[in-house]
């Protein structure tokens, strides 16, 4: 039976058209045009993706040098972490690697971190089955993850503004390093 | 842009933008976060839009593209189920209501092709354009995407 609803385009933008955002939001933006001001909470979201991208970028990069560890690296499509109020931010590494994952065309894997400290990744491997790892943080203060990090070329760039202090941002970039570095581990011992 | 400018296509886009995150996201505070975001880009952009059509492409595309960068669910978000948030929605029926849940049951993937189809009444051809795959791609996927609507919904007739 042919469903009344499926091409009747009045009724889906009857349906939708009630979803809307809140008119304290668009005030909201068109108060951050006017004082150039924004609220904590967006700084921090933009700070942490662009810290992530950063850090992905310059591991893919990497990845892509290596062997066979590096074909796999190659794939990561996305990686979710929280931000300090609780949020999760998942960053996509570029559409055509997404493209490409959602196809079946290459293996890939996500992080996902599950809460302080700790992450876990879920890959593809190349069967198709899909399997998760617990990674565990290294155990050292943010600033040796980072300089192991750059020892081993992945170089995070951290931007933020006067709101965090220095401490904040290190501990940051050290977070999403130190799951790079991990997940670099898993991926080399899956090649291996 | 200058701030009269603005306060009217963020008036007349935010609709659009908020529709694009939510259908992505399933989650208010990430669509609310995407819009403000999107309009904040286009508050930025050096762009000089040729017309109408070209601004809404542009916001179209790049929140598109923002919801790509923060996909996010339930599973990761605190979120209000869905079924509660469609009773605040004021839906009239339970045609729609059966629509709003069986639209938001799609994967991923489908849910925004069809809303650019079926809202902003773009060609298929277009959705490809406007999400960034092949146009064969999105043939599969507005097809794959019915089908699971139509089974979807005329499951819900029959319980019904």
């Amino acid at each position: 039976m042919e469903h009344k609803a499926l091409p009747d385009t009045w009724l889906y933008k009857q349906t939708f058209s009630k979803l809307v955002p809140s008119p304290q939001l668009i005030q909201e933006v068109l108060d951050m045009t006017e004082t150039k001001k924004r609220p904590k909470k967006f700084i921090l979201r933009r700070l942490v993706v662009a810290a992530l991208v950063v850090a992905l970028a310059t591991a893919l990069a990497m990845g892509a040098n290596a062997a066979t560890g590096g074909e796999l690296f190659k794939g990561v499509v996305s990686f979710v972490s929280y931000s300090e109020d609780g949020e999760a931010i998942m960053v996509t590494v570029d559409s055509d690697a997404l493209e490409a994952a959602e196809d079946g065309d290459v293996e890939y894997f996500s992080i996902k971190e599950k809460g302080s400290g700790q992450g876990r990744i879920v890959y593809k491997d190349k069967d198709g089955n899909t399997v998760i790892e617990d990674i565990e943080l290294p155990d050292k203060p943010s600033k040796e993850i980072l300089e192991d990090a750059r020892k081993e070329g992945i170089a995070v760039e951290v931007r933020g503004s006067a709101d965090f202090s220095d401490e904040e941002l290190e501990a940051a970039a050290a977070r999403f390093t130190g799951q790079l570095m991990a997940a670099k581990s898993l991926v080399e011992k899956l090649a291996a | 842009m200058d701030s009269d400018a603005f306060a009217a296509a963020a008036e007349r886009y935010s609709g659009t933008i908020y529709r694009i995150a939510f259908h992505s996201c399933k989650n208010q505070a990430d669509a609310e976060d995407i819009t403000q975001n999107v309009l904040l880009k286009l508050f930025r952009t050096q762009t000089a839009f040729e017309s109408e059509e070209h601004m809404r492409r542009w916001v179209i595309r790049v929140a598109v593209n923002e919801c790509k960068k923060l996909v996010c669910s339930a599973w990761f978000r605190r979120s209000v189920p869905l079924e509660e948030y469609a009773q605040t929605l004021s839906l009239e029926g339970p045609e729609e209501s059966a629509l709003f849940l069986a639209v938001m049951e799609l994967p991923q993937k489908y849910r925004v092709p069809v809303y650019l189809h079926y809202y902003e009444g773009y060609p298929v051809k277009e959705c490809a354009a406007l999400c960034g795959v092949k146009p064969s791609t999105m043939q599969t996927r507005m097809q794959r995407a019915r089908e699971k609507l139509k089974k979807k919904l005329c499951e819900e007739e029959r319980e019904n």
